[in-house]
């Protein structure tokens, strides 16, 4: 991303209309023939038009995070999972009035507070649905603050958790639940995707891709699985940084509303930080000061840096305590609450 | 901006239900998956089980229905090891009155398994 940025603001060339260019993309272009003419000589411009302005892109990061996932996390515990996940998305909300008072219209400040939800494909897809002439700099945001949630969280967690309620060791269930196999999750994963982009279809894209990756995973088609978990994935992602690194230039980082959307953006994960310790916290009162409030952080739907913040920092307290499985059920829970936030603020703003 | 308060609560109420009915619906999805008669469709062992009952079925209907009905209220809980499926040491066998019972499974039917033999008097 930094190579790209230093790339294009290094690589400007003053046409003989006397307007400013380059030879990586046009992200302004939408006319068909002009679009033509300018995939031929901007080498990135195919890549940007035909997988990124479309949000292929993000359904193919989409696709690999499924390949990645165990829902059986998530079977074991729906309720607690979902409850924290919708704690977790409290920044999402919460941003939207923030960046009204701060001059955005409904869908740019709905756009924005999609970074609450960590999930950088969802941002960029609501980005290009609601706001797509700050798609750009809302999506250079989401991904430079996802990054910042591995070193950010740990301070948020030290600071609203103390040591003896951090370190509580996960209640063993009284009753063991009967185990799931690779074809109840197969089944789980068309099921719920079937249902999922029945009420979203503004999101169905999104939907299947996650639901598509689980599925591979679970029917062991082991050659599909390795492509997109590896090439799939880390292409994307790679392709993902650079595009995103070549769209910032000078101009569009000096731009004083970029100010606002980097506060906004910050506001708004820490809103959810603190949105999912306050549900773990609910979990925790509720169950009679047994459950460990530092899984609230791994609602924040960052897969799946958050359950491994949530766990290293229980670890260092007491290192018997072993939260993963429960944070990971969060996470999932987050990204499935994520998609459906999407879903609503598509649905009801656009 | 008071508008947009409300309609963003309102947004959060939305998604909340939402969340929360999938979070059901996963709960009910989990059930059906993990109940046995569906466990057959991914577990061999249940899948022969299930079809030696269809057999049986053919034979002694009235007498299966009764022992069904039997696993249902759970008289027979040595029938079922909850965790992992249907227990094989057991098959419905009948006495010498004609009648079907379950009994430790005989010998000639499970290489795999002990054969668990009954107590003496």
């Amino acid at each position: 991303m930094g190579i790209g940025m230093a790339a294009i603001n290094a690589g400007v060339m003053f046409m003989p209309d006397g307007t400013m260019g380059n030879l990586f993309l046009d992200p302004m272009v939408s006319e068909p023939d002009q679009l033509m003419n300018i995939m031929q000589i901007d080498f990135l411009q195919p890549i940007y038009v035909l997988m990124f302005s479309n949000g292929l892109i993000a359904c193919f990061v989409f696709m690999g995070i499924g390949a990645m996932l165990d829902v059986s996390y998530l079977l074991d515990r729906p309720f607690s999972s979902m409850f924290l996940a919708m704690f977790g998305e409290l920044g999402t909300f919460l941003t939207i009035p923030i960046a009204i008072y701060f001059g955005l219209n409904i869908k740019e400040a709905a756009s924005i507070a999609m970074v609450g939800g960590a999930d950088g494909p969802m941002v960029l897809f609501t980005s290009l649905s609601l706001a797509k002439h700050l798609f750009v700099p809302i999506t250079v945001v989401a991904y430079l603050y996802l990054g910042l949630t591995y070193g950010g969280y740990p301070y948020l967690i030290r600071l609203l958790i103390p040591k003896h309620i951090r370190g509580i060791k996960p209640e063993q269930p009284k009753r063991k639940k009967k185990p799931i196999n690779s074809g109840m999750k197969l089944t789980f994963a068309v099921l719920i995707c079937t249902v999922l982009s029945f009420l979203f279809p503004v999101a169905s894209p999104l939907f299947l891709s996650l639901f598509v990756g689980v599925a591979i995973k679970e029917s062991g088609l082991t050659n599909l699985l390795n492509f997109i978990s590896g090439p799939l994935l880390y292409g994307s992602t790679f392709l993902l940084g650079l595009l995103l690194g070549v769209l910032c230039e000078a101009s569009l980082l000096l731009d004083p509303k970029v100010l606002i959307l980097l506060i906004l953006g910050i506001a708004a994960l820490l809103i959810s930080g603190i949105g999912g310790i306050i549900g773990g916290y609910i979990l925790y009162f509720a169950s009679g000061k047994k459950y460990n409030p530092t899984i609230g952080i791994a609602a924040v739907s960052c897969v799946p840096t958050t359950a491994k913040v949530a766990q290293k920092e229980v670890s260092k307290v007491n290192p018997q305590a072993f939260i993963l499985p429960q944070a990971i059920g969060a996470n999932i829970s987050g990204v499935i609450t994520t998609a459906i936030i999407t879903g609503i603020y598509i649905t009801l703003l656009s | 901006m008071g508008d947009v308060f409300v309609k963003t609560m309102i947004m959060f109420v939305l998604a909340f239900i939402i969340s929360m009915f999938v979070a059901l619906l996963i709960n009910w999805i989990r059930r059906l998956l993990t109940s046995v008669r569906m466990n057959s469709f991914f577990d061999e062992r249940s899948k022969r089980l299930v079809k030696r009952a269809i057999s049986i079925h053919k034979i002694h209907h009235q007498q299966l229905n009764l022992i069904s009905e039997a696993i249902e209220e759970k008289e027979h809980s040595e029938l079922f090891d909850f965790f992992e499926g249907v227990n094989d040491d057991f098959e419905p066998s009948e006495d010498f009155h004609g009648s079907l019972k379950l009994l430790p499974r005989r010998k000639r039917n499970t290489r795999k398994h002990k054969n668990i033999q009954p107590k003496s008097k």
